[in-house]
């Protein structure tokens, strides 16, 4: 289930999670000076890995930042939105070094119910849900949902945005954000931090003379 | 619709136009001999002249911004059908002697309304003295065309087309999609707004604001599908009262 905490998105269910559900330290405990910001779904939660094996944890450490993981379990476009968005009126003053966003399933879709007792990301093994989905990619849904996505965040976020581009995965963004191409396993948290990192100390390395 | 550097705006920026919307030529003609003698669309030219970003009012470089109210909703709050000078939003400016800014857009959904009142919140830095929000059709969305770049707003009125958009429809509400993506929207609006909301309601739409002021047709605009000139008044009375009762 996904739950929302202090005006974010957050999951009810994972390891290590902080208190608004986001795997990371407490809010409370982030030094604003110096940080990264990470969104998308399940490969930057990197479930599958201790917290100091995922890639934000890696690519803050070695870059020297602090981080905050706000990465919703199969949030999908409507989660990276809320949540970049929701930060961004809230710490507009103190806005990261960098956004890393890195999305398996960007199509996910968060569902509820008529009285709104749940929010939740949809089973796709439910036959409603394939239907939606097969009607929305006939009809333009999720095209339609993530240009305004990616046009929201680009034009209204002054932050470097990161965005890892998966290999036979829906693509976000294409423009205005620093891609980064991703062909490898999606469990190798430390190929994933690595890729981000060489291109982040490429657009911030100091020419000499 | 495109995104006109900031916000999204009509196809028609910048232009006056004569139709626009459900009110076309073709339809008025089609209507025309079914109407009344007096009927008071019969001898009048609507215009429907949009600004830079595709918005039915002025600039914004000719607002003042230290004394105006900002409103957003769907083709019922741009006026489709209307003179413009018999639509709430105008009545309004004049009643509150203030500016107003229209962000509402012809056949628009919660999507588009949330860019672009996100949009301005963040980039215009002086805020309006309220917000009027009517809330369009939950089902609604902008699909978008890469060759064109053009944003085309799609409805109910899609089905037509074909059984996907049927499918969509049936199983976005039947999954609770719809009901999920109507909060998130509405809760992450409120969450950034910070000036007073006064949130609009269509009687036959379902909204997750239980706080909406009702917007009651009383009459059809020229369109014979809109409101019309007495379901604005209406309405533009019914706000004056409900921000009087704040005050």
């Amino acid at each position: 289930m996904i739950e929302i905490k202090d005006g974010l998105l957050g999951n009810t269910a994972g390891y290590d999670l902080n208190s608004l559900g986001h795997r990371c330290k407490e809010l409370s405990e982030l030094n604003f000076k110096k940080y990264f910001l990470f969104v998308g779904d399940q490969i930057g939660l990197g479930f599958d890995s201790p917290i100091y094996e995922t890639f934000p944890y890696l690519i803050s450490k070695k870059l020297n930042h602090n981080y905050y993981n706000l990465c919703v379990f199969n949030g999908g476009a409507d989660a990276i939105k809320y949540n970049t968005i929701s930060w961004l009126f809230k710490y507009k003053q103190i806005m990261p070094k960098a956004i890393f966003v890195a999305s398996e399933f960007v199509n996910s879709l968060i569902i509820s119910d008529n009285n709104l007792t749940y929010l939740g990301p949809a089973d796709y093994n439910d036959d409603v849900i394939k239907d939606f989905a097969d009607g929305s990619n006939n009809i333009g849904f999720y095209r339609g949902r993530n240009h305004l996505l990616t046009s929201l965040i680009t034009n209204n976020i002054n932050v470097p945005i990161y965005y890892l581009n998966l290999k036979d995965k829906e693509q976000l963004f294409d423009d205005k954000v620093f891609v980064v191409d991703y062909t490898g396993d999606l469990r190798n948290q430390t190929a994933i931090s690595n890729k981000f990192i060489e291109l982040y100390s490429q657009n911030n390395s100091v020419a000499r003379p | 619709m495109k995104i006109y550097d900031k916000f999204i705006g009509d196809d028609n920026a910048g232009n006056i136009v004569k139709y626009a919307g459900s009110d076309t030529l073709e339809d008025l003609e089609r209507n025309l001999p079914h109407t009344p003698e007096d009927w008071y669309y019969k001898n009048i030219d609507i215009t429907y002249d949009f600004n830079e970003y595709g918005h039915r009012c002025k600039s914004i470089k000719n607002i003042d911004l230290d004394n105006y109210v900002l409103l957003t909703g769907c083709s019922n709050t741009a006026g489709c059908g209307l003179e413009y000078e018999k639509s709430y939003p105008y009545l309004l400016g004049k009643s509150l002697n203030c500016d107003y800014y229209n962000l509402s857009l012809i056949g628009t959904g919660l999507d588009v309304l949330e860019y672009n009142l996100l949009t301005w919140l963040n980039t215009v830095e002086k805020k309006p003295k309220f917000i009027i929000i009517q809330w369009p059709d939950p089902t609604r969305f902008a699909d978008y065309d890469k060759e064109r770049d053009n944003l085309i707003p799609v409805g109910t009125w899609a089905s037509k087309k074909n059984d996907h958009y049927k499918k969509f429809f049936a199983s976005g509400d039947m999954s609770g999609f719809f009901t999920a993506r109507r909060h998130l929207i509405t809760r992450l609006l409120r969450q950034v707004i910070t000036v007073p909301i006064y949130t609009i309601s269509l009687s036959n739409l379902v909204t997750s604001d239980h706080y909406s002021i009702p917007y009651r047709i009383l009459d059809r605009a020229r369109d014979l599908y809109h409101p019309g000139i007495k379901s604005h008044e209406a309405l533009h009375k019914l706000l004056l009262e409900n921000i009087a009762i704040n005050i």
